[in-house]
């Protein structure tokens, strides 16, 4: 059988029928066939880090082992049992491949699961190939400051971003992020609060003065900051009220 | 369109059944018979009965001659077309791998050597029967599992990257058309 002598429809046809496995290990084949692999609508696929590499397809999940060190060959658990992929390379490179050649975006990053050492190494291929990531979960990821903020100037995370422990003030929002929901938020000055491009954003326990924070106010009335839809912070008292935002007593203050 | 006396005329047991029959012409000049539900499920066949005005009363005096199919695969197609002619639609296409279980007489229809299975995909597109190229697929599909890349290359036939570039520097080498 010569399969590259199949018409393109067909070959889409045949591709489409393929497990993320049987992809990943055709796209080792050739240079090619990596290209070719984009046919088969990866875009279907679902891949998220926490625990294991994650690729989900409808209602299967195959999850790749993170192992330490090169192998050649890298175990991947699905539902009916065990399979592989053929991967000379480490975990990370292994990741930075199949988002290449599946050219979808990191659906979810849960960074407690993951642990700060693979979570470094696997942000390490995400900047490096400029690939989205949509949702980051750090809730008690034990991340520093500096290196999150050293990261999140490069990353590309749209999506929603989960924070709950303390930072400090190196601390960066990702300039595309579109949701951020952060406690402990002493890290979020007004100058991040001004940079930022967010749809919704939820921050606890904020630096904000009442000052600045009036100050934000009075021009997102006036029709600056067009992104932010809705804005939710605790622990502070805006020294003016202004009309249509609500204020509860709790000294919570709620805008959308 | 007249049929020759000595061309062999295939007939599939379930074709009987059905009164409204249609004749087909195989590159290699064997005749089949098919029903109209069965060929119903090709939609190049059934475009072209229904541009050609074929009805009930004149249908087995012209047969459709298919010149991109041979005979061998025109048998398997035809056998395929009567198994599943009242089977229920598909559901949509969702965009995950679709989830079906290949039934086992599809299976042994199937189980045919490489090349052959890959001539039969070539026709089932140029027909453009749906199920049995999800069918095929399936088969295809299933030869990839548990395989490693080297093992995968030689089952599809993909050539490595080193052949790829001296096919390139050789047909960059030859001279073009003019010479």
């Amino acid at each position: 059988m010569k399969f590259l002598h199949f018409p393109i429809l067909v070959m889409k046809e045949i591709l489409k029928n393929m497990d993320p496995i049987v992809l990943i290990n055709l796209s080792l084949i050739s240079k090619k066939m990596s290209f070719l692999i984009l046919h088969g609508n990866p875009s279907r696929f679902k891949i998220s880090l926490s625990d294991y590499l994650t690729i989900t397809s409808g209602q299967e999940s195959y999850n790749i082992y993170l192992c330490r060190g090169k192998s050649n060959l890298v175990a991947v658990k699905v539902a009916q049992g065990m399979c592989s992929v053929n991967w000379n390379d480490t975990w990370p490179k292994l990741l930075f491949h199949i988002l290449k050649v599946f050219k979808c975006p990191i659906t979810t990053v849960t960074g407690f699961l993951l642990g700060p050492v693979k979570f470094r190494e696997a942000m390490q291929q995400v900047i490096r190939g400029n690939f989205e990531i949509q949702d980051m979960d750090l809730r008690n990821s034990s991340m520093g400051s500096d290196v999150l903020g050293r990261m999140f100037e490069e990353a590309n995370v749209t999506g929603t971003l989960t924070l709950n422990r303390e930072y400090e003030s190196t601390m960066q929002c990702p300039k595309d992020l579109k949701y951020l929901l952060s406690e402990n938020s002493d890290w979020f000055t007004i100058d991040k609060l001004i940079a930022s491009r967010c749809v919704v954003i939820e921050v606890t326990k904020c630096s904000l003065t009442n000052f600045e924070l009036d100050e934000y106010l009075k021009k997102w009335q006036n029709g600056d900051y067009p992104n932010l839809e809705y804005f939710f912070t605790s622990g502070i008292e805006p020294m003016e009220l202004l009309d249509g935002l609500g204020w509860c007593r709790t000294g919570s203050l709620v805008v959308s | 369109m007249s049929v020759e006396p000595e061309v062999p005329i295939v007939q599939v047991e379930e074709v009987r059944e059905n009164p409204v029959l249609y004749k087909i012409i195989s590159s290699d000049n064997h005749v089949f018979t098919i029903s109209e539900h069965a060929v119903k499920l090709s939609k190049t066949l059934w475009d072209l009965i229904t541009n050609l005005g074929l009805t009930a009363e004149n249908a087995l005096d012209n047969p459709i001659p298919v010149e991109n199919v041979n005979g061998k695969n025109m048998e398997t197609i035809v056998q395929f077309c009567e198994r599943h002619k009242y089977d229920e639609e598909e559901p949509e296409y969702t965009n995950y791998i679709r989830e079906f279980v290949l039934p086992e007489w599809d299976r042994q229809l199937l189980s045919i050597d490489n090349e052959e299975l890959f001539q039969l995909i070539l026709a089932t597109n140029y027909l453009d029967i749906q199920k049995l190229m999800d069918y095929c697929c399936r088969v295809i599909g299933d030869m990839a599992k548990d395989k490693t890349p080297e093992e995968l290359r030689i089952i599809y036939g993909i050539p490595t990257d080193a052949e790829d570039d001296a096919l390139e520097r050789s047909a960059s080498d030859s001279p073009g058309p003019s010479g």
